[in-house]
């Protein structure tokens, strides 16, 4: 992908999320009358603002062309291993807040790490796996959860500790 | 001299000492961890202090908040997410010090330029605590509107190549965080009428998923292409800056402080801000500009320095007016209270040696701060040695610990990997992080400022040029602008030229 | 270790790993029904400053009391909407509570929590806070009947500041203000920041707690002008009542106390009423309550629950009065 493409995506994509934004302000936002500004204000003029700089950005990128500099190569890369770290990151969060939601702080951090570690990472030395997830949570439940007493997710279902 | 004297006895004790280190290591572990911040450790902290005398008391709660200062460096510099929203601008060039084998040098200048700005700070207030109260009194929100627009005129030095997409990001930023409640009304803003929702974009939760889940992608991405980029251990070392680079540092450190002591004064604006400002100066004056961004001492120099300076500066309306400018300093005043402490005027008169002992607790907290962290920079570096995909798993584990901890709420960690997903798609569509920030720190202190002012003058613009103090913002961001607009028109020339050859 | 059911999940089709999860908790921990109580009691606060170190010194107070740590956790946001909501849908076992305050009448008025206080079970009263009217001393009003006729003469509106639109500062000052007919424009400020402006000189008067004036009272560059309970209390600042300063019948104050969620068992919140009672009655609790700025005040849960029923009424009505009922009765 060229700076020229990605511009011009990165600039549709963002003049489209700002018109769906400036018709949700006018679709949930109320406005006051009379004030000279309201609740509305500040989220509409980011929207117009989102929505002028976009399409400053794709017309830029035209312009770019014609004077034929814009064939440079932009650093963004996005082969199978980009997508297969989103994936994973993702995945990982989302299941891990699941996790935490149902059975608290120290289940899910060990089950969580350990997982990951094993079937994410694919190690398979033992001393790793269990020293790393047993290690890390029993420190943060102890250093943050029992001596700062830093308040951590309780399970709805189940909790140890 | 008496009352000196009488100070340095009450403060200088054992139960001093013990109450400053307890409270800056805390005050260090809270800093350095994304999501936890100085105001929660003084919360948690503060319990502990109800049953002490004045002096450990007052002892802990100031080194709590320092080292809560100090710590948001850590990981600023080590994992490129920064502990508090004030150590943002010190991702900058610190992340790039750290990639060069220079974290411990990195860690280690931010902690002695952190410990030298507050201390010039406290040497600022002393001189002219009331003065300063007096000015930082005259920011209404008028001024203070102003003075955020300058602020977000660094977008200028921010943005990188593009004008265009910095300001993207500024508005992107101020955008998330119009989510939730209004701050003068209350309206619900894109709630969809649920509670939840209520809440809204907390602005740590969404720092750390601008910062940390991009971070862990491409650290992933890296790794399974397999092409880490590992520190070798070899390169890590634990040295620490030499007097000669500090020395070089002088003009910057005096400037940057003294931006962080005025800002800090001022009640309602705060530690980023500041440590912006401090950041786009030393750029400025700087005879290499074009460093910045990319692992400038310098650039850690003066954010450091500058968001410590703002505890002093902080310090000047609490004491000398007793108003505190800021959650942290809320409940510093509430400690204070609590052990029939009342700050203000009379408390120079009628007990000048408790504002004594105020200010060598103050200076004991910065020294033991500065201290244990420089012992410490020893242990942090190691964590580099860590090969980076599994120091990801765990960076991602804090994470979501630390954005539950803030406000005890799953919302905030869905929050937080909602903004790490956005964050990952505009890094990718060229969009830069920074510009991103500020939207999101000063987005709203901005609204709730200039409508408060709107509000104030009964819809009447004409308060925003009414002061002296409000031209002069004005005009220093307008001259940014400009600037800015000319070094473009300049360049493009030079571009197109270079383009055809 | 300790197990916990909570029954709207189990209510719900469960998934494999949760029916395997409670199996193991059950065969683990076993059901023991000890004595309330048995574990650490959470107390969801819902504000930082004042009102957080108030709740934190009460807290450690009920723990010295009930024999089990009571720790405050902060959930903040909504105008306190998300603190009673949490403790709204929390096990009604006594070991989650809140310390609320009419910030449960504003926010349900507001229309930005779909229950009202009587969805919550009252455990007992701590304490009331009395907002006073302060003035700058240079504007040269001793009395509230010298701010009222400069006001009138001026012909300009006063500039009154106040914690945020809406809120419980915004409400009483409305009302006094409706009782000398005075026009107002209210300027909304987070809390604390009221003495900054006053001095400043960008607002004429302001609504607020006696211990943020208290030291510029006595440096003589604010006056106090008024409080706005019908009662005199003992406050930071000496003051009489705006009652009897011409603000005929006005009577608003806040109250702060102890809610648990409904259905928490009768003997639970007697337990923890009792706690609650002898942390108000400890000296400890009253001198905090001198340095703090809030008056000691303890009632029970039967009549903290009627006084309430009475507040919540006069809170919604005061709403309609300023428009901002968006519930409206």
């Amino acid at each position: 992908m060229t700076d020229r493409t990605r511009d011009i995506l990165t600039g549709s994509v963002l003049l489209i999320i700002a018109l769906v934004w400036i018709g949700l302000v006018y679709g949930t936002i109320p406005g006051a009358m009379g004030s000279a500004t309201s609740a509305r204000t500040y989220p509409l003029a980011a929207g117009y603002g989102l929505a002028g700089l976009s399409a400053l950005l794709i017309v830029g990128a035209f312009l770019r062309t014609s004077k034929g500099s814009g064939a440079k190569r932009a650093g963004a890369v996005l082969d199978g291993f980009e997508w297969r770290a989103i994936a994973t990151t993702f995945g990982f969060l989302a299941i891990y807040i699941l996790l935490l939601q149902y059975f608290g702080f120290v289940l899910a951090t060990v089950v969580g790490i350990a997982a990951f570690l094993v079937l994410v990472l694919g190690k398979r030395s033992p001393v790793l796996v269990l020293g790393y997830s047993l290690g890390f949570t029993f420190t943060i439940w102890l250093v943050l959860g029992e001596l700062l007493a830093v308040y951590l997710p309780r399970g709805e279902l189940f909790n140890l500790f | 001299m008496d009352t000196f004297i009488a100070a340095l006895s009450m403060s200088m004790s054992w139960s001093t000492l013990v109450a400053s280190v307890f409270g800056a290591a805390v005050g260090l572990i809270f800093g350095a961890i994304p999501g936890l911040t100085y105001s929660m450790a003084l919360a948690m902290v503060l319990p502990i202090t109800f049953t002490m005398s004045h002096e450990p008391a007052i002892a802990m709660l100031l080194a709590t908040y320092i080292g809560g200062m100090t710590g948001g460096a850590v990981s600023a510099i080590l994992i490129g997410v920064p502990g508090t929203p004030s150590a943002a601008a010190t991702v900058i060039d610190g992340e790039h010090m750290a990639k060069q084998g220079k974290a411990s040098i990195a860690v280690g200048i931010a902690t002695i330029a952190g410990c030298i700005g507050g201390i010039l700070s406290l040497v600022v207030m002393m001189s002219s605590v009331d003065a300063l109260a007096r000015v930082a009194i005259s920011f209404g929100p008028a001024e203070i509107t102003a003075l955020v627009v300058f602020g977000l005129s660094t977008i200028c030095g921010l943005a990188g190549g593009s004008l265009v997409k910095g300001l993207i990001g500024g508005v992107i930023g101020l955008m998330l965080m119009n989510i939730g409640q209004d701050p003068i009304d209350g309206v619900p803003r894109f709630t969809f009428g649920t509670t939840t929702m209520l809440q809204g974009v907390d602005l740590l939760v969404a720092m750390i998923g601008l910062f940390a889940v991009p971070h862990v992608v491409t650290v992933l991405g890296t790794y399974w292409r397999g092409k880490e980029m590992r520190i070798e251990a070899g390169d890590v070392r634990t040295e620490l800056p030499s007097l000669r680079l500090l020395f070089a540092q002088k003009w910057n450190l005096l400037r940057s402080s003294l931006i962080g002591t005025v800002v800090g004064a001022i009640p309602g604006t705060g530690g980023p801000i500041a440590a912006f400002l401090a950041y786009d100066q030393a750029r400025r004056w700087s005879k290499h500009p074009e460093r910045f961004g990319k692992g400038e001492v310098s650039g850690v120099v003066a954010p450091e320095a500058s968001n410590h300076a703002v505890t002093g500066g902080a310090m000047i309306p609490l004491i000398g007016l007793g108003i505190p400018g800021d959650p942290a300093t809320a409940i510093i005043l509430g400690g204070l209270l609590i052990h029939g402490i009342q700050p203000g005027p009379l408390l120079f008169m009628e007990k000048p040696d408790v504002i004594m002992s105020i200010y060598l607790l103050f200076v004991l907290a910065y020294l033991i701060t500065a201290v244990i962290q420089l012992f410490g920079v020893r242990v942090f570096v190691k964590a580099l040695r860590v090969p980076p995909h599994l120091m990801a798993l765990g960076i991602m584990v804090m994470c979501v610990v630390g954005s539950f901890a803030i406000r005890n709420s799953l919302f905030d960690v869905g929050v937080m990997c909602t903004v790490g997903f956005v964050a990952y798609w505009l890094i990718k569509g060229g969009i830069p992080v920074t510009p991103i920030l500020l939207g999101l720190v000063l987005g709203p202190t901005l609204e709730r400022e200039s409508r408060t002012a709107l509000i104030m003058s009964e819809g009447s613009p004409s308060i925003f040029v009414d002061s002296y103090t409000g031209l002069l913002f004005w005009g220093l961001a307008a001259l940014i602008l400009i600037g800015q607009v000319i070094t473009i028109v300049r360049s493009k020339p030079a571009a197109s030229a270079a383009g055809k050859s | 270790m300790t197990y916990q059911i909570d029954p709207r999940t189990t209510l719900r089709p469960t998934t494999a790993a949760a029916v395997a999860a409670l199996v193991l908790a059950v065969a683990v921990s076993g059901p023991a029904r000890a004595e309330f109580p048995e574990k650490t009691i959470e107390m969801t606060t819902l504000f930082g400053g004042p009102a957080q170190t108030t709740s934190q010194v009460l807290a450690d107070l009920m723990s010295k009391a009930i024999g089990q740590p009571v720790i405050t956790v902060s959930r903040p946001g909504g105008g306190g909407a998300i603190g009673y909501t949490y403790i709204h849908s929390a096990a009604p076992d006594g070991y989650n509570i809140v310390f609320s305050s009419n910030s449960i009448s504003t926010v349900y008025w507001q229309g930005k929590l779909p229950f009202n206080y009587a969805e919550l079970a009252p455990i007992a009263q701590t304490g009331v806070e009395v907002p006073v009217l302060a003035v700058r001393a240079d504007a040269g009003w001793k009395t509230l009947k010298d701010l009222q006729k400069a006001a009138k003469e001026s012909g300009k509106k006063l500039r009154v500041g106040v914690s945020g639109l809406g809120s419980f500062t915004h409400l009483a000052s409305a009302a006094l203000f409706d009782r000398l007919d005075i026009p107002v424009v209210y300027i909304p400020y987070g809390e604390g920041r009221a003495p900054a402006e006053l001095l400043g000189g960008r607002i004429d008067a302001a609504l607020q707690w006696s211990s943020q004036f208290a030291p510029h009272v006595k440096a003589g560059t604010i006056d106090v002008l008024c409080m706005t309970s019908k009662e005199k209390v003992k406050l930071a600042v000496e003051t009489e009542t705006c009652d009897s300063q011409g603000a005929t019948g006005l009577d608003l104050t806040i109250w702060r106390g102890l809610h648990a969620p409904k259905g928490t068992p009768p003997e639970v919140i007697a337990k923890l009423q009792d706690a609650a009672k002898s942390a108000v009655a400890s000296p400890d609790y009253a001198k905090a309550a001198d340095n703090l700025g809030f008056t000691p005040l303890y009632k029970s849960a039967a009549d903290f629950g009627s006084m309430i029923a009475e507040s919540d009424k006069e809170i919604g009505q005061l709403m309609t009065k300023l428009g901002i009922n968006k519930v409206s009765k």
